[in-house]
This record gives structure tokens, sequence and C-alpha cells, in this order.
């Protein structure tokens, strides 16, 4: 745990925020908290695609730490669709502000997406808040289910009641 | 016979509810089966990628950003800080504060009697001479007007809901309060947010009975609170003769919290009361401390980064000790804006606090006047510079302003270089002031001792330090630090040798050392820990009639301690910890050194719920801690089975 004390001072130091790194490593963590159909995957090899739409506003650092993770047994790679067709092999997709309403509506309806959104109106099975200077989120259950996802309990415990805002 | 079997009868329900409770599976188990495995760190480059270790519940605590929370300094790195994490809470089987701060290496604790600890850094440790510590609790500053030192014995939080403890030795900086002078203390509770459940936490042993409780829930979308009890009974101590020493001690606490945490505005709310039965340090009669506050904090975060925060807070205690009464009152009120332009991260604010302190005395010994109203203002400056990414710059100012001694000018300038990805060098210059206590300026034995115009003690500290986290498995961190005093305290006689006596400023000085402390992961389930503190005094005041005491106010300290931990996984549900630590000969006159040893074997029954057997001053069945031979009582050694479920 000194190690968290440590980060914390040279990010304090330095003036860096840690908004982003938080969110990247939460995005490669939902992974293993997720139960996606069948359906979703290819094989059993196939490895679980993460997709950055719109500003990328993470860079290597999410693709370094999709690296190093494992997943329901499977690996994990970052892709970064140009076009809505693009989407079709996402698991997760991360949809930051100014994505628009027409490539929302999309993730939303396609079924095996979580789609996790960050700013903006319109919110996903995950959105991201900013609360008392840390990263946190709010889990919407019914859209999770109506994209054919289960999200574990220990998810939807750390996720916060629907309504804190930003 | 009767308050006994009482207790024990208190004891064994209450035993029996918690496993009851515990068994009934009350509490949220977390699924053990969780699919993810996270590949071993590639050897930590920059700060961000230490993320990648915490779990998903610590990833929601991190703190994104330099904007300071709770009144943490923005320049925190450049300083010899020792954090005390939840696990290092919970690892230690520490049952109250001061036996929790045994945990940072760069404090030293001397546990007196059953309720009564002296706790300094960098020196000036005894119970009547650590008066250079700043301790706050949420922002709440906790030391006496009386003393300007801490009464531990009034102090008590639920272990299990801190969230963390900063341990700073060094004066504090601009953003610190009054009595920032060798050490700040700040322990911070965990939000009601983070709080939500019931939990419980019962501790039976040889010296130390604890009961912990305390539930939480939501309020609204945006908001959650919590309400916790607990209480404690604490076996007497031994004089160096072997008899009683008849200082056993109790007491209870009742406390609140809330926070709501919508839109830009986040407010905190808390509360507490509390009556303990503590040693009164003379033999055949017990003392009485109780008192409460009410505290309520806000922040609010601005739309261009910055943020706003303040609190306001009254705290009211009582001490009734079988020759003096004291009731105390604080009103604290503070306000703080933290704004950035390009490079700079500026913080600025003020605090006043009120203190109304009434003490009556039964002998012919007492304060005049008896009632005094203490004022402690500050208006305080910092401007944290990133010169280069790797260079900061913190500039900070306070000006101290006393109703005792007036307005003081205390400077302070940081320096924070980072040479390559891993490590951090750091150097301090600080000015710092102990403004006077009640003691000191009304304290009146006429004709024997009477109030003079005792002044500040004066300190510039210079320190440096290294950090540094060479691969992903070592880390550690040393300081070095010179401190130059002036106007300690001191007793004078009248010039010619004649009463009346007066405390006076007459002492003055140096003192260097260091502290160093390092963590290392030897495998994923093993951890060793080290500390180790150096001091070297050189601390001096003239002789009688001028300084009739030898400059006692130097305080007893040990010219080196050591701290050595090893904390085990030995199997998923098992955990074994032990701690050794060694406080040198005790400086001047002392005491030998001596050497003790605590250890804790734990089972985890279910996620939530926690068995500890805990043995505390293993080595020896009785050792003394401090250094005046009238205050000396033997600790002696300790085991306690510990249940937690639910924290």
């Amino acid at each position: 745990m000194l190690a968290l004390s440590w980060l914390l001072s040279a990010a304090q130091t330095f003036g860096q925020s840690l908004e982003y790194p938080v969110k990247a490593n939460y995005l490669v963590r939902f992974a293993a908290f997720v139960e996606w159909p069948q359906a979703a995957f290819g094989s059993p090899q196939a490895p679980l695609r993460i997709c950055v739409v719109g500003r990328d506003p993470f860079g290597r650092q999410l693709d370094q730490l999709a690296g190093a993770q494992v997943a329901h047994g499977r690996r994990m790679v970052v892709h970064r669709p140009d076009s809505q067709a693009a989407l079709a092999g996402c698991h997760i997709a991360y949809a930051g502000a100014g994505v628009s309403a027409e490539w929302l509506d999309g993730m939303a309806r396609q079924p095996g997406l979580l789609l996790v959104t960050d700013g903006g109106a319109r919110r996903g099975c995950v959105h991201f808040v900013i609360v008392q200077n840390r990263v946190r989120f709010i889990i919407d259950q019914a859209a999770g289910a109506r994209s054919g996802l289960t999200i574990s309990s220990r998810l939807l415990s750390l996720g916060l009641q629907p309504g804190a805002t930003r | 016979m009767g308050r006994a079997g009482l207790i024990m009868r208190t004891w064994v329900s209450a035993a029996a509810l918690a496993a009851l409770w515990a068994w009934a599976g009350a509490a949220q188990a977390l699924p053990e089966d969780e699919a993810v495995v996270t590949a071993q760190g590639q050897g930590g480059v920059d700060g961000p990628e230490d993320l990648a270790r915490l779990s998903l519940e610590e990833l929601a605590q991190v703190e994104i950003t330099s904007v300071s929370l709770r009144g943490e300094p923005l320049a925190g790195a450049a300083a010899a800080v020792f954090v005390i994490t939840p696990e290092d809470i919970r690892r230690s089987g520490a049952l109250s504060l001061p036996e929790v701060l045994r945990l940072a290496p760069n404090l030293n604790v001397q546990r007196i009697n059953a309720s009564d600890y002296a706790i300094t850094a960098r020196g000036f440790n005894g119970y009547e001479q650590s008066n250079k510590l700043l301790v706050l609790i949420d922002g709440r500053s906790v030391y006496s007007t009386l003393h300007s030192g801490v009464f531990w014995e009034h102090l008590g939080v639920v272990l299990e809901d801190v969230e963390r403890i900063e341990v700073i030795s060094g004066p504090g900086g601009a953003l610190y309060g009054a009595n920032a002078v060798n050490s700040v203390i700040n322990i911070i509770t965990k939000s009601a947010l983070d709080t939500r459940g019931p939990a419980l936490s019962a501790t039976y042993g040889t010296d130390d009975k604890v009961l912990s409780l305390r539930h939480g829930g939501s309020l609204g979308d945006h908001g959650a609170w919590r309400v916790w009890a607990t209480g404690f009974e604490r076996e007497n101590t031994r004089l160096v003769t072997g008899a009683s020493a008849r200082d056993e001690s109790d007491g209870g606490r009742l406390g609140f919290r809330a926070d709501w945490a919508g839109g830009r505005d986040n407010w905190t709310v808390q509360g507490d009361v509390y009556e303990h039965q503590v040693a009164s340090g003379e033999p055949m009669s017990t003392a009485d401390v109780s008192g409460g506050f009410l505290q309520l904090g806000w922040s609010r975060d601005l739309q261009n980064g910055g943020r706003l925060e303040g609190h306001i807070y009254r705290a009211l205690d009582w001490r009734e000790f079988p020759l003096s009464n004291e009731r105390r009152a604080q009103t604290d009120v503070r306000l703080q804006h933290t704004v950035g332009f390009g490079a700079h991260t500026i913080v600025w604010g003020g605090n006043y606090r009120w203190n109304k302190s009434r003490l009556t005395s039964a002998i012919g010994v007492g304060l005049n006047p008896v009632e005094r109203d203490i004022t402690l203002g500050a208006l305080f400056a910092q401007d944290q510079w990133a010169i280069t990414p790797n260079l900061t710059l913190t500039l900070g100012a306070k000006l101290e302003d006393d109703s005792f001694t007036g307005t003081a000018f205390l400077p302070s300038a940081r320096v924070a270089w980072r040479p390559g990805g891993n490590d951090l060098i750091w150097a301090a210059v600080s000015r710092a002031v102990r403004t006077p206590s009640r003691i000191e300026r009304d304290l009146s034995f006429p004709g024997f001792l009477e109030p003079a115009n005792f002044q500040s003690e004066e300190l510039t500290a210079y320190e440096v330090g290294y950090r540094a986290r060479p691969n992903d498995r070592l880390n550690f961190s040393v300081s070095l630090f010179h401190n130059e005093y002036d106007k300690l305290r001191t007793v004078s006689l009248q010039p010619g040798g004649l009463p009346p006596l007066n405390f006076t400023n007459r002492g003055g000085g140096s003192a260097w050392g260091g502290e160093a402390w390092g963590s290392l992961e030897v495998n994923p389930r093993w951890r060793l820990k080290a500390g180790a503190s150096y001091l070297d005094k050189d601390l001096s005041s003239p002789p009688p009639p001028a300084d009739i005491t030898g400059l006692v106010s130097q305080g007893f300290d040990p010219d080196n301690q050591l701290f050595l931990a090893s904390e085990a996984q030995l199997t998923d549900r098992v955990e074994f910890d032990l701690r050794l630590r060694r406080q040198g000969d005790l400086q001047p006159a002392g005491l030998d050194a001596y050497t003790e040893a605590d250890a804790r074997l734990s089972y985890r029954l279910r996620p939530e719920v926690e068995l500890a057997l805990v043995g505390s001053n293993l080595l020896n069945d009785y050792h003394v801690e401090t250094g005046e031979p009238v205050r000396r009582r033997q600790i002696a050694r300790s085991v306690s089975l510990q249940l937690r479920a639910g924290f």
C-alpha cells in the first residue's frame, strides 16, 4: 500500500491528473465482472475487444494495460474503429463526449456490447462520473440486460446510485 | 466481583451476538471466484502504471487530481510523510490511535500508563514535554491549549473506519495551523459513502477489550450516513515496584457521520460524544474525561478546475481530575481556495479558532485567571510551481496570530525534483513557532511561581529527502533534518536566585537526525518492511538561576529506533504478521533501550469476516517506555482475540 501513497504524492507534486489512467484501468477490469452471451465470441480463443470511439484520451497506456490483462481466459485487445460497421466486433466500447447520437444509438442497441459513456447527456450501461475527486461510475442494469449482458454483484455494489452527477 | 461479573456477561453476550451475526451471513459476501487475472506489472516506469496493482475497490478510492481534499498539503511529496493505510491498521492488531501510530517509523510513541501516551517526532518526548505536535482528525485540531500537548486519552475513533493517517515529521508547511512544529498527524476517516452496511468488531484480551459497532446507509441518491458506537476497557499497568498502578480505564463513544456528494457541492456533517474514565496520575483515584463535537465540512469543485473548501466545528471537552477540573470550548472556522494558473497551483485561505478554557483547582496552585479566551488565527498562501515537469518549487507563507504573542510570519520553501522516472529528491526550509500554552502563561502559585511573559518557541528546520521505487517490489524513503531551536522553555528564579519562579524562554540549540523506511515484496504473498530513525540533540540552557531544570523541556528521546515487520499470506485465508521494534536508550538520563515484538495470526472465515489472535509486547513480561521516573509504569505482555465483520 506504500505504492498507493507514493503514487498519490507523485501525482500531486507534478500536477498530473489520474483521471484517465484510472478510467483506463476500470475499462480493462470491467471485463472480468461482466458475462457476455456465448454468441459474442467467435471461438473460445477469440480475444475480448475494447473499442475507443471518438476522441482517444488514453493513448498507449490503455493498450499496455489491456496487454497485461486476461479475463474469462481471454486476451484483451484495443481497437479504435473509424466506422460504425467496425463496431460490430466490439465487446466493450468507450464513448467520450462528442460521439454522435447516431453512433450512440447504434451501440446501445448492439447485442453483446458493454457501452461505457463519459460525459455527455447520453448514458450507457456504465457511465463514468467524478465524485469527491474520485472516478466512480453509475451502472444501468436494465441497459445491460437489453444488450444480453450479466453484470456481477461486486461491480454493481461499487456503482453509485443513478442520480449522482458530475 | 459484581462489576467484573457484569462485564463478563456483557462480553460473552456480545461475542455470541457477533458469532451469530457472522454465521447468519448478515455481511455482504464478495464472490470468491473472480475471473480476473492480472499479469505482473512490468517494472514501474511512471506513476499511473502503479494503478494496475490496485483492486477494483481501491481504484474507486484513488484521488485523481492535485487538488487536496481534507487539508492534505499539495507538496506532500516534498516532506517526510509516512502514510498508514486501513490495511496497515488491520494487520497491526492495534486497538487505539496511539498504538496504531507505532507503525510510523518517524514517530516515537511512549506508552506511559493504561491511558496516557507521549508521542513526538524528532525529539521533545515526554508527558509534559511533548508539545510540538499538531494532531488533526478530519481537519479538527485536537491538541490542548492547556499544555500544548495532546491528551490522547480524550481521543477515539472506530479504527476500522479510518481511511488513512498521514504522519508528517517536520513542520507541515503553510497549510497546517498552530502547533505544527515537529510533526503533523492527519487522521482522516472514511466518507459515509464508503461505509454503508452493518459492521462489528469485538476484541477480548488480557489487556484490552474493545467493542465497535457501526451501521450505515444511503441518503437519497447522493448521500450516505453512518452511526457508530465504540467502548473499551483497559487493564491496569504496574508500578516499577510491582504493585498495581490502579490506572485501569474504560469508556465509550457514540458518533455519526453523513456525506452528500451531489453536483458540485459536497457536504459532510459529523459529531460524537464520549466519556472515558482514565488514569489520574495519583494513586487511589481516577479521573473522568468527556466531551463531544459537531462539525460541518463543505467543498465545491469550481468550473476552472479549482476548489473551494471549508469547515466549521464546535468542540467541548471536560477534564475532571482529583486536583483540578478543566472545561474547554472550541469553535473553529476555516476557508481555503485552490486555483491553478498555468504551471502554478495556488492555495490560500484562513483559519480562526476561539478557545475558551476554564480551569479550577482545589489547591493553592492554579491558573490565573481561571478562565481564559485564546484566539488563534492564521492567513496562509502557498504557490506550487511546476517549473518543469520534473521540478516543482513550493513557496508558502503563514501569518499566525495568537492572543498571547501576536503575529508571527512563517515562511517555507520546498523543492521536489524527479531526476529519473522512479525517484524523487526533495529539500525544504521552514520556520515554525510553538505558541504559549495556558500553563506557561497563567500558572500561578503566588510567591513561589508567577506568570511572566512566556514567548513562543521557535524553530528553523532544514530538511532533505530521497524517495525511490527502483522496481515493482521495492520502495524506500530517507530523510535528514537539521533543526535550530530558539526560546525553548526554561524555569528561572529571579536574578539573585530568589523566588518567585517564572517560565522563561532561555533554552536553545540544535538537533539533527533522520528517518528511513522501506518495503520489499519478496513474493506476492510475503512483504518485508523496515524503518529506522536517528536523533542527536544539542540543546542547552544557561545554569541556575536562569534555568533550574537543566532544560528538562527537551524531553526524553531515544537516540535511535528500529522497526522490522513481516507480512505474510500463508494460505488464501490465513495471514501471519510479525512486528519488531526497538527503542534506543532514552537521553538524557534514563531508560535503557527495549525491544518488543507483536504478532498476529488471522483467519478469514468469509470474505467479510475475520478472526485474529494478536499478541502484544511478547518479548518481555513487563517493560517501561517513558523517561520520567515518577511516571514510569510497567507495560505487560498481552494477548487478545479479535473478530472483525463487515468492515
